[in-house]
């Protein structure tokens, strides 16, 4: 017994010789009388409730976590349920020792490394060093390119019960903003025989633009109205309550990061060219010029024509943290008297793929009564 | 033998000692503070009485807090004790006198200062200008790395009089330590076990271990400590006994939505663990931020608050700018950030320090002046003002 566990079971059974309370017994010194109360009080709240996501207005179905990742299933493999934590949860048809899900963690979900280590340590291996997890191969994933983890051996990584000669293979895609991991288990000649299957359903994942299983497009709107406008919904998007500064505000289903809002100021807001410029500077990018800013596509909004800007690149913001990979499409309208900002923001890929949907929600634009 | 012992305090080579000591303390402190991150290499290096380095080169060194403090003594022993006292040497006793002070300050500081900062969210204004939702106040500020855990009575709205625990009896709760916290005034005792210094509070799945018990299906996951220990979402686990032996336990993180809460003795008893507050004599209310960015750049060049500093009914409006702080009630309130919350309304914050010795630096700076001038003021004006050479006696 190691030195550590030796103290941890000794301070336990002194634990349980004190009687029910654990570890040495202090009152309490520090007091302080404050203004108000730190944080408010849901008497009874549960770990989900304190720690969960935030429960947003219900959608129309979108919110199923399945819907935020479309796929092609591979042949000869079958979709279950899922779960709340598995986005997907699939396995070659009938076999009950096999399975396949994709689950998605905030946060970086601990990390490229821990998670690789945490794979190996299922299988009874010995971690793997940061040059060595460096070294790994990479596959397409979700346009990127994820760590490729392949173990075989006693594994032990779901009920705890040892299953030798199993198999893992599993990619992985970690940064700051969340890990996504594709993990697939099955005995070894399982895995060995699925390979290809498990590439192809790697490289098939994809956002989900409103797309149903197998490849039916869905392109469902719905009529919305807010602060003196009215619009269009487009499909996958859900009108959320207005924020300080952001009179309309809309999540996009299937990226928690991404979303679209609308900012009325007074006046003309600082003007068309210099908000563009300020937007496009937030990406480190030149301002535009005269030809630039005129070859930019323009549209109907309000019945005022406006130009739309799309950008991308690593992002500053206010608070001088840059973030990677993100992308902003906007449109400024400046009134009589004042100006209306539509931008929809988050990951690249992902405000790049909503454009259409953008432009036909700042078209549909009306004043609303 | 007091003798001998003073001599070697003030002896030259032990101050020779001791500044290379801290130089070899910078550059390795420095070097770690790459991986390790600034927090941890400041308690490393030079909050620490040793330092024990593991690399890149093995080495135990005297830490920084033993080095300045002896450094402090040796220049107080050396330039007053050992130095000839004499109008010569008068200057030279009076830098002494400013060098040692200005290590006491670094000293009180360390031990009797709190910091921490004050984020305040901007008024929210319609397109014409008029205030929706005003700027937030508050009367507290925020440590940026001392915990506490706090107990409250839920049904108290204002004037709430929190029980407090501190961060000493909170961080070395782990590896099977615990700690049974009671209070007079508690109808129940709490238990708090597994500290993680960096870990989230996540719905507990199959293929990972949790650093502790699962509470309805959520446990705490540990991750790496992250060198910016500001990025560290600490955690820990709480166990509350009332006297009918119902036992209730909960995860407690600095990112929880709402505090644990117990019923116990007809109430409703809330608990979380936070980042220390500290008390102000005053509420800061932020009326308007601004900032202004470098040409074609969004970094800012100079940013400012517009304050209402309201105390004992009394209002005044403040300005505070960047390197032109607001010094009040013994605190000091630096412009220091700004950014927008998770509603995405801009706030400013502010870096606020109380510090017993805030001014010592720069009297000890004037101590200093005195004694160079005191020190080389004659010898520029003998430079200047050369003395005539004695008559030549003819031969």
């Amino acid at each position: 017994m190691s030195h550590r566990n030796a103290t941890a079971a000794l301070l336990g059974l002194c634990a349980l010789a004190c009687g029910e309370s654990a570890g040495p017994r202090v009152e309490i010194e520090a007091a302080r009388t404050a203004t108000r109360a730190f944080k408010p009080v849901l008497p009874g709240a549960t770990s989900p409730q304190r720690f969960g996501p935030d429960e947003r207005p219900a959608s129309d179905g979108a919110d199923d976590p399945a819907s935020a990742i479309a796929y092609d299933l591979p042949p000869g493999w079958e979709a279950l349920r899922g779960t709340r934590e598995r986005l997907i949860d699939l396995r070659p048809a009938g076999d009950p020792e096999a399975s396949c899900y994709v689950t998605f963690l905030p946060g970086g979900g601990g990390g490229l490394e821990p998670n690789v280590n945490r794979w190996i340590g299922q299988f009874g291996g010995e971690p793997l060093s940061g040059e060595e997890i460096a070294a790994l191969p990479t596959h397409a994933m979700l346009g990127r390119d994820a760590t490729l983890v392949e173990v075989q051996g006693n594994f032990g990584g779901m009920d705890g019960a040892p299953r030798p000669g199993f198999a893992l293979l599993g990619l992985i895609l970690s940064d700051p903003s969340g890990g996504i991991f594709l993990k697939f288990t099955a005995p070894a000649a399982r895995v060995a025989a699925e390979r290809t299957n498990f590439f192809a359903l790697a490289s098939s994942l994809r956002l989900d633009q409103g797309e149903a299983e197998g490849g039916e497009h869905t392109h469902e709107e719905s009529a919305g109205s807010a602060s003196g406008l009215a619009f269009a919904v487009p499909a996958g998007w859900h009108q959320s309550e207005p924020r300080p500064m952001r009179e309309v505000n809309f999540t996009i289903a299937h990226s928690a990061e991404t979303e679209c809002y609308i900012t009325r100021l007074g006046g003309d807001g600082g003007g068309l060219l210099p908000n563009l410029n300020r937007w496009r500077g937030q990406f480190g990018e030149q301002p535009l010029s005269s030809d630039e800013l005129a070859a930019l596509e323009k549209v109907t909004m309000l019945g005022q024509e406006v130009t739309v800007l799309e950008v991308g690149g690593d992002f500053t913001g206010m608070d001088g943290k840059p973030r990677t990979n993100q992308g902003m499409l906007g449109v400024a309208w400046i009134g009589n008297g004042e100006s209306l900002f539509v931008k929809l923001v988050g990951a690249k890929d992902v405000v790049h793929a909503e454009r259409a949907n953008f432009i036909a929600f700042v078209q549909s634009l009306k004043e609303d009564g | 033998m007091i003798g001998k012992i003073l001599d070697a305090l003030g002896s030259f080579w032990l101050v020779c000692a001791l500044l290379l000591n801290l130089a070899l303390l910078t550059f390795f402190g420095t070097l770690y503070q790459v991986e390790g991150g600034l927090y941890e290499a400041q308690k490393l290096y030079f909050e620490s009485w040793y330092v024990v380095q593991r690399s890149p080169v093995p080495l135990i060194l005297p830490g920084g807090l033993f080095s300045m403090g002896l450094l402090a003594i040796s220049l107080l022993v050396g330039g007053l004790w050992r130095i000839r006292k004499t109008w010569r040497t008068a200057g030279v006793i009076v830098i002494h006198v400013g060098m040692a002070m200005m290590l006491a300050a670094a000293f009180v500081k360390q031990y009797h200062s709190e910091d921490g900062y004050l984020a305040l969210a901007e008024p929210v204004k319609d397109s014409r200008g008029n205030v929706i939702v005003p700027g937030e106040e508050s009367d507290d500020f925020t440590s940026f790395h001392r915990l506490e855990v706090a107990i409250w009575d839920a049904a108290q709205k204002t004037e709430v009089q929190e029980l407090l625990i501190p961060h000493e009896q909170i961080i070395d709760l782990t590896e099977g330590r615990a700690r049974t916290f009671t209070h007079p005034s508690l109808p129940f005792e709490l238990e708090l076990s597994g500290f993680v210094e960096n870990g989230r509070a996540m719905p507990k799945g199959p293929n990972w271990q949790a650093a502790g018990p699962t509470v309805e299906g959520y446990a705490l996951l540990a991750m790496e400590r992250d060198k910016d220990n500001e990025r560290n979402i600490q955690g820990l686990t709480a166990r509350f006994r009332d006297p009918a032996g119902k036992q209730t336990e909960a995860l407690l993180s600095i990112l929880e939505r709402y505090p644990a809460s117990f019923e116990a003795g007809g109430k409703t008893w809330a608990v979380s663990l936070r980042r220390q507050r500290f008390q102000m004599p005053f509420t800061i209310r932020l009326e308007d931020f601004r900032k202004e960015d470098h040409p074609g750049l969004t970094m800012a060049r100079a940013f400012e608050s517009d304050i209402i500093k309201v105390q004992d009914g009394r209002e005044e409006k403040k300005l505070i700018q960047m390197n032109d702080p607001l010094r009040s009630g013994g605190l000091v309130l630096f412009q220091s950030s700004f950014g927008e919350d998770d509603t995405g309304r801009p706030f400013s914050q502010f870096s606020v320090v109380r510090n017993p010795s805030d001014h010592w630096p720069t009297i000890s700076w004037y101590v200093i002046v005195l004694g160079m001038l005191i020190a080389f003021a004659p010898r520029l004006w003998r430079f200047a003002f050369p003395p005539r050479g004695r008559p030549e006696v003819p031969a």
